[in-house]
């Protein structure tokens, strides 16, 4: 496979292979991420889906091979910051809000180091709209905010920071039942702003509810992948994935 | 003796040790790095301005912003030749820091010696003529224009300190990698780029209290440098790593400690009894005054 | 006279001049200079080193030494203790005659008991604290103590009418503790003045802003400043700038520093061993020698490293001129009579102690400084 210039996919991942030091996370992953589209990466726990996201993101320190483009333009080896500023933003695993900073100063802090800075106003109004609740806590201490309302601030960080795509590691983490449905709702409504979104869920069953296309992913490989409504109709996927026992 | 006058020198003092332990306390909370090439930074300064001062002539002024200068460039070539290369090749972050540590000891070994050799280790100053030291009468004590203006530089320093860490969106980047270097790449922030400036900052207040000392005592040698990296550590410690408050208190506690030592009781106690006092405050308050576990805060 | 008779006289002739040509040729005398040229008293050093050479070149250039030559060696003492300690051990296995140096008192501690040990002779500078020549007899020091000659402040001062003196000094260094804590009080005494402050600071505070205050405070009509030079500006800028008029003495200043202080510093008393100014006869020939190799005034440390070999010298001239051999041995004998009566140097004429005749005895003058020049105001001859 070659390096498409594909304007129907934003993010191109070709032959990825991650290692820490002899160890092998990622062997000869491909991936394509469409525009618009809602893509996640499912498998077991240490199937290599973070070590996936956070190498694409430049955000590991490990032995990377493998070619990655971002918008057409290629970003592999590039480090995280200056992926930022190419379009792309990770959501990391456990959130990782600015403790000390308040809602209000973890937003303009991501909007400075995102691509509208002079946009600052109108990106986080877009936020509060949408996460009604960080318009109320403004002024709280990040460290201070519950598990849900951390993952909103995660959320908007990334979404002020003005990108085309962002990649989300395990969004619902430590969440309750609701919460997780609510933000899976907002990673929704999110897409729908015409953001591109790759991420990794162990939750499978969320995943498929707003996925649009899913990989699999299976101790460092790629082992299946297609459009969320095919997967979930196969009988193997069901029963690994979904915990249904009875698949036809 | 007057009470007004002894207060006014301990402010002036404590006004001094503020600039000085600012830059210090700012990189230490900022990064995480103790900078013990911040005293050399400070003598360093004071000799270029002293020297460009008599080879070329310049106005007393432009000397020192010379000489302030040259520490804000002290400050960013540690952060690129020794911090930059440690934090890509170390990951443990406790290694990491020691190893900058030792860094920073290296290069305050080597300016020291610079500048010891080209100074003989002797006293070096502006020119008497330099600065036009005119007195003042307040309260029937005595102040002179030098030390007005360290005082209201200090003032300014401090405040505008202050108000960046905790307003500009610099300040919260520092903050932020403060808090946790992991972070501000995702939120495409510039580490190694915040970290220059935070460096280049802290050089230019070592700068900035080298010159201004040297006016004010009309004198100085590299082991002046060694006494204000201990005082400032001291200081540091004692008013919470990263706090610009504590930073500014703990410099007027020590300074007016040290005052109140030599004006009521043996003037050769002066250190002894300002680092006791130091340590009995760390006994019953170990994070300093207005410390806490992590981050930089105004 | 016959041929035969001729060819023998001929021949007797050749061979006295070949003999006298062979013996024409000059012996080196080995001495090692262990002087600090880094370092602390790197600054000190230098300039030891610098009369050292000065002297050295006007001995060899007279024939007071016959066909020998001094060769002197140097090599840097660092400031160090350990490093100087070696250097002793090494000059003392070596074919040197004798060791000249070091100039920090440390150093001097530390070296001393080595030279004796290995019976070397050894001639140090500076090195101002107790317990060097006191070694044992293989040990000379060549500066006289503060306290031998700081008197003739207090005189000076008597004369000038003065009543009330405060004192400051630095705490922690034994030689110039002792001056401000004991001696100084006691020739306040002597000359029926009082001492109204008494101030000790560690050697490394630099601001004194409060003890300025202080001693001001006490109104006194003169004030001793017992510092080094990093502290002097401070000190001597301050008080002057506290309003304080009368007078400021110190025991020692840097040019550097007098430069530093400006006209603050006019007036200014010290009670020191040698000045440029000095106009004794072999006072004056160094300084125009030292002015003249060195195109700049020679400081006292220049005049202690001259002298110090100058009177090595001028016990080598003994032993050779008694047609010994300059060994160890030898010289210190020579050493010890010279000491005995002494010699012209630098410093002027230059004694030993009555104790143990070891510990140079100088008459000191007190300088004043007008506009950085320093001024005789008297002799020690005189006092």
């Amino acid at each position: 496979m070659s390096l498409e210039s594909d304007t129907k996919y934003d993010l191109i991942v070709e032959d990825l292979n991650v290692r820490y030091g002899k160890i092998a996370a990622v062997l000869g992953a491909n991936l394509k991420v469409r525009r618009g589209s809602v893509t996640a990466v499912i498998g077991a726990n240490g199937a290599g889906k973070s070590s996936t996201l956070n190498a694409v993101c430049g955000n590991l320190r490990a032995s990377i091979d493998g070619r990655i483009s971002l918008l057409g333009d290629s970003i592999s080896g590039l480090r995280a910051h200056k992926i930022v500023q190419k379009g792309m933003v990770l959501v990391p695993e456990g959130r990782e809000i600015v403790g000390p900073l308040t809602v209000r100063e973890n937003l303009h802090l991501a909007n400075y180091g995102g691509r509208a800075p002079q946009e600052s106003a109108r990106l986080i109004r877009e936020v509060y709209e949408m996460f009604p609740v960080l318009d109320e806590r403004q002024h709280t201490l990040g460290g201070m905010l519950s598990g849900g309302e951390q993952q909103m601030l995660a959320f908007g960080r990334a979404v002020v920071a003005a990108p085309d795509v962002i990649v989300m590691d395990e969004p619902s983490m430590g969440l309750s039942p609701i919460m997780v449905d609510f933000i899976m709702k907002s990673i929704r409504a999110i897409s729908q702003r015409g953001l591109t979104i790759l991420l990794v869920e162990q939750n499978a069953n969320s995943a498929f509810k707003i996925a649009d296309y899913v990989y699999v992913m299976d101790r460092g490989r790629i082992v299946q992948e297609g459009s969320a409504a095919d997967l979930r109709n196969d009988p193997k996927i069901a029963r690994t994935f979904l915990g249904i026992r009875n698949a036809a | 003796m007057l009470y007004e006058q002894l207060i006014i020198n301990a402010a002036v003092l404590g006004a001094v040790f503020t600039l000085f332990a600012l830059g210090l306390s700012l990189t230490w909370g900022a990064l995480d790095v103790l900078n013990l090439a911040h005293g050399a930074t400070f003598v360093t300064s004071a000799w270029v301005a002293t020297s460009v001062y008599s080879a070329y002539e310049l106005p007393l002024a432009s000397a020192m912003l010379v000489g302030i200068l040259t520490g804000g460039m002290i400050g960013v070539v540690a952060d690129l030749v020794a911090f930059k290369p440690i934090r890509l090749l170390i990951t443990n972050k406790r290694q990491a820091e020691l190893s900058m540590v030792a860094a920073t000891i290296g290069m305050g070994f080597v300016l020291d010696r610079i500048i010891g050799r080209a100074t003989l280790d002797q006293v070096f100053s502006f020119p008497a003529r330099a600065f036009p030291y005119k007195d003042f009468h307040i309260f029937g004590a005595r102040i002179s224009n030098i030390e007005i203006i360290i005082l209201v530089l200090t003032f300014l320093c401090a405040v505008l300190l202050n108000l960046w860490i905790s307003r500009s969106r610099q300040g919260m980047a520092i903050r932020a990698i403060a808090y946790s270097a992991k972070i501000p790449p995702l939120l495409g922030i510039h580490v190694d780029r915040m970290s220059a400036a935070t460096m280049a900052i802290g050089g230019m207040l070592a700068g900035l209290s080298g010159t201004l000392m040297t006016v004010w005592v009309s004198g100085m040698a590299v082991s002046t440098g060694h006494s204000f990296l201990l005082k400032g550590f001291a200081i540091v410690v004692l008013g919470g790593v990263g706090s610009i408050r504590g930073c500014v208190l703990a410099a007027f506690i020590l300074a007016f400690a040290e005052t109140g030592i030599v004006a009521f009781g043996a003037g050769n106690l002066r250190d002894l009894a300002a680092f006791s006092l130091i340590v009995l405050i760390l006994l019953f308050r170990p994070q300093g005054l207005f410390g806490t576990r992590s981050a930089m805060r105004a | 006279m016959s041929i035969p008779r001729k060819i023998l006289l001929a021949g007797m002739v050749a061979g006295m001049l070949s003999a006298s040509a062979l013996s024409a040729s000059a012996e080196d005398i080995d001495v090692a200079a262990l002087v600090e040229q880094t370092g602390v008293v790197g600054y000190a050093g230098q300039s030891v080193w610098k009369g050292m050479q000065l002297a050295a070149e006007k001995v060899n250039e007279s024939s007071r030494l016959g066909d020998y030559k001094l060769k002197i060696e140097i090599k840097d003492a660092a400031s160090n203790p350990a490093t100087t300690a070696a250097l002793a051990t090494q000059a003392a296995k070596s074919d040197a005659v004798a060791i000249l140096g070091p100039a920090l008192s440390s150093s001097a501690l530390a070296s001393a008991p080595i030279a004796q040990r290995e019976k070397i002779p050894m001639i140090a500078v500076q090195s101002n604290t107790e317990g060097v020549v006191e070694t044992g007899e293989y040990i000379y020091r060549l500066t006289a103590p503060f306290y031998t000659y700081n008197d003739l402040t207090f005189k000076h001062l008597a004369d000038e009418g003065v009543k009330k003196v405060a004192l400051s000094f630095i705490s922690n260094i034994p030689s110039v503790a002792g001056l401000g804590k004991d001696f100084a009080p006691k020739w306040a005494k002597e000359y029926g003045m009082e001492i109204v402050a008494s101030e000790g600071t560690p050697f490394n505070t630099t601001d004194f802003s409060t003890t300025i205050e202080k001693l001001v405070a006490a109104k006194p009509d003169a004030i001793g400043l017992y510092h080094i030079d990093t502290q002097l500006t401070g000190l001597i800028t301050g008080l002057r700038r506290a309003g304080f008029e009368g007078k400021l003495f110190v025991y020692n200043i840097n040019p550097s520093t007098l430069e530093a202080v400006g006209d603050a510093a006019d007036g200014l008393l010290m009670s020191i061993d040698y000045s440029p100014a000095m106009s004794d006869p072999s006072s004056k020939e160094f300084t125009d020698s030292f002015r003249k190799k060195f195109d700049d005034d020679p400081t006292i440390y220049a005049a202690n490293g001259y002298d110090a070999v100058l009177f090595l010298s001028a016990a080598l001239e003994k032993v050779i001129k008694a047609g010994n051999k300059p060994d160890r041995e030898n010289l210190l004998a020579a050493i010890s009579e010279v000491a005995q009566t002494g010699f012209a140097g630098a410093s002027g004429d230059t004694t030993f102690d009555d104790k143990y005749h070891r510990d140079a005895r100088v008459n000191g003058v007190l300088v004043r400084f007008d506009k950085g020049k320093p001024n005789i105001l008297f002799s020690g001859k005189d006092r």
